[in-house]
């Protein structure tokens, strides 16, 4: 049925059709809309769920844990701060291979306090050993809910999936979007069945510690099975496009990139402007494309690299900076792109920072100067990282 | 079409932006989308919500500068800066209860049009059934279809009332009933009041805040520390204000509580010479009439005026 809602309402809408067990959250802007849905769901009955109103969100994902190792299919969500206050169980979570879902509305982080979007908190966090996926829209962030369980609770992988909506940008944005049938949901996600899981029958024993003779091989399986989750998204997105009619593509979606001189990779909602930017290129006779990451983890290096592989040059469009360093998702990129041998000049375009609206003409601007770089790369040698609307630094039309 | 929605916090502007794109998603078969300005929200302080309609999947999710239909909840935000926001071609939409000479502007009575069907003006559904008559992008139903989408069932009947009467006030697609002589209420509501002084500052030999006191520094130069001498905020909170604090020197004691107790920092020690403190004093680009200062003053020495009572006189 088509609605029209919110980011939050329709992450809310996906979360309910899932069927959680334990739903366990604090609020926070930008997140809080989507664990007041919920609650008024379990409360009028449309989701039957515990929902614990917890005191913090270090304890809203130690409860999750707590819920998960009992075998129930749990949800939280966070934001900003709040997802770094949970962050030491973060690994908890990932490491006990609870497969837990976890809805992040991007938001900036302090100081200066700043309660708009960017998406410094959840990339600050990439090495938790969370699968984290972007949803560019509202369709998206409903169907990610969804399709988040599926992939989470696939036995080659059991790992927990941080779901990343944009801030405002996304989760305070209304837009029409198509809310599946309950079918349709129950035929594409059964129950979460595990042996991951306390047993009072046969007692097991969980979270335990592994020393120095056992540590490795958790760290390696736990890479393996992030790894294998390359695999089964394109297997979970084939069973719900049987199930709901929608087709996903998979790791990164690769828009008009095979003939494009000069391609933009983007994250989460601003790929749509950069979309709308790359078709107007077009018509003017400008071959560009752009390359969106969905999954950041696992991290598909080969498919990033080889629709790079023949662009002459390429950017990435962050709304996150590594300070010292460059954007992190402009860090992962070049990591793929040397090891692929490609050589391509890039730059890293650092904008929509602390809820900073991300301009069409910023992006016009970003592609301008990727046409210049590939025509005279020397000209920005110095510093690949190119702040967008700040007078002075090179570029990026302001 | 492009929407900018002006509003006090409370008009019920996000709801009437959100209807627009329901109307126009849901049930005229186009994509749509419809924000507020993010951020806190507090009832009367000024706001905007946009909505955006077009054939295809809107992209660019960035707010608008200008647009085809600039509507105004409020008379009061209505000012000088409304040409630069209409796209050409575009109109306004001002609820007010007088003709504009400008045929650009349309006006519209919202207050007393939905008053008489909820007995209290709220002008929100007036200027959507304005905008189904004014445009060919909407209908009527579609307006129909987009507030049965977004109200409450309690609240439907009333409002689709209310739609209808205004499509039908502002001539149901017809010729628009503007162009008068603008009318001198106008434009003495034009301006918002305009509060912040620098000289005023300057004046009171103030020991003022290194920055952003000092009359218009850029983020050049003071953005690399959170830390000021006074005053918490970065943007000036003015437009907030709807009752400002007077305060009476000759029965204040100097006992700072108001100094202390301002959460924003507003208040400040104006010294004389020789450096001692001789009265406080508020800084009205940065106090937003909270009030806190009035309350907590053992002397009772403070007190809130309201703002506008020279323009509702």
């Amino acid at each position: 049925m088509k609605r029209f809602l919110s980011g939050n309402e329709a992450l809310a809408e996906g979360v309910r059709l899932a069927r959680p067990q334990v739903i366990s959250a604090y609020p926070i802007t930008p997140q809080t809309t989507v664990v007041e849905r919920l609650a008024e769901m379990v409360e009028e009955g449309s989701l039957e769920a515990e929902y614990l109103h917890v005191e913090s969100e270090h304890t809203a994902l130690a409860a999750a844990i707590g819920a998960a190792a009992t075998g129930a299919r749990t949800f939280t969500a966070t934001s900003s701060q709040g997802l770094l206050y949970m962050a030491e169980c973060l690994t908890y979570a990932s490491g006990g291979r609870f497969p837990i879902v976890m809805a992040n509305a991007n938001r900036a982080l302090a100081l200066p306090w700043n309660i708009y979007g960017d998406q410094r908190d959840s990339l600050s966090l990439l090495d938790h050993g969370w699968i984290q996926v972007y949803a560019q829209d509202n369709q998206e962030a409903l169907d990610l809910a969804l399709m988040a369980y599926a992939v989470a609770e696939d036995e080659r992988v059991a790992l927990p999936v941080m779901v990343c909506v944009d801030g405002f940008a996304l989760t305070h944005t209304y837009e029409s979007v198509d809310a599946p049938e309950q079918d349709a949901a129950d035929a594409f996600l059964p129950p979460y069945r595990t042996d991951n899981r306390f047993n009072f029958e046969e007692p097991v024993s969980i979270g335990y510690s592994a020393g120095p003779e056992h540590n490795r091989f958790y760290a390696y399986h736990h890479h393996q099975d992030m790894r294998a989750a390359e695999a089964v998204v394109p297997e979970v997105e084939a069973r719900f496009a049987a199930c709901m009619g929608r087709r996903y593509p998979g790791m990164v979606e690769k828009y008009r990139t095979e003939d494009a001189e000069v391609v933009m990779v983007a994250l989460g909602s601003a790929a749509g402007l950069v979309r709308t930017v790359v078709d107007a290129l077009r018509e003017r006779g400008v071959a560009a494309g752009m390359l969106r990451i969905r999954y950041l983890r696992p991290f598909p290096a080969a498919r990033i690299a080889s629709a790079l592989a023949g662009a002459r040059a390429v950017g990435v469009l962050e709304k996150d900076i590594s300070f010292g360093a460059t954007g992190t998702v402009y860090a992962n990129v070049m990591q793929a792109l040397a090891s692929a041998g490609v050589a391509v000049p890039t730059l890293d375009f650092v904008g929509g920072l602390g809820g900073d609206d991300l301009s069409r003409a910023q992006v016009e601007g970003a592609f301008d100067d990727l046409l210049r770089l590939a025509e005279e790369p020397v000209a920005f040698a110095a510093d690949p990282v190119v702040f967008l609307g700040i007078s002075g630094a090179e570029g990026g039309a302001a | 079409m492009e929407v900018i929605w002006h509003a006090r916090g409370g008009q019920g502007a996000f709801t009437a932006a959100r209807a627009l794109g329901a109307a126009a998603a849901l049930s005229g078969g186009l994509h749509a989308l419809a924000f507020p300005t993010f951020g806190p929200e507090r009832r009367g302080a000024p706001m905007r919500a946009y909505t955006k309609i077009a054939a295809s999947p809107i992209g660019d999710r960035s707010a608008l500068r200008q647009a085809d239909v600039v509507a105004y909840l409020d008379e009061t935000l209505f000012d000088d800066g409304w040409e630069a926001e209409l796209k050409p071609g575009g109109i306004v939409l001002l609820n007010a209860p007088h003709p504009a000479a400008d045929p650009r502007i349309v006006c519209v009575d919202a207050d007393a049009i939905s008053a008489e069907v909820l007995g209290r003006p709220i002008p929100n559904t007036v200027l959507l059934g304005a905008i189904a008559a004014l445009s060919d992008v909407v209908t009527l139903e579609d307006v129909h279809e987009g507030i049965k989408a977004t109200m409450s069932v309690r609240l439907q009947e009333a409002n689709l009332r209310i739609a209808d009467a205004a499509f039908k006030a502002v001539g149901g697609g017809g010729s628009a009933r503007a162009s008068q002589e603008l009318d001198a209420r106008v434009a003495a509501g034009a301006r918002p009041v305009t509060v912040h002084d620098a000289s005023e500052a300057a004046r009171q030999n103030v020991t003022r805040t290194p920055y952003l006191r000092e009359t218009f520094a850029l983020p050049e130069d003071f953005a690399r520390s959170t830390c000021f001498t006074g005053g918490h905020l970065v943007s000036e909170n003015a437009g907030w204000r709807s009752v400002r604090p007077v305060l009476d020197e000759t029965v204040c004691t100097l006992c700072l509580q108001c100094y202390l107790l301002c959460p924003d920092g507003t208040i400040f020690k104006v010294r004389d010479e020789e450096g001692n403190v001789e009265r406080v004093a508020v800084d009205f680009a940065f106090c937003k009439g909270c009030g806190v200062c009035a309350k907590a003053c053992p002397a009772g020495c403070i007190r809130m005026v309201p703002e506008r009572k020279e323009a509702r006189a």
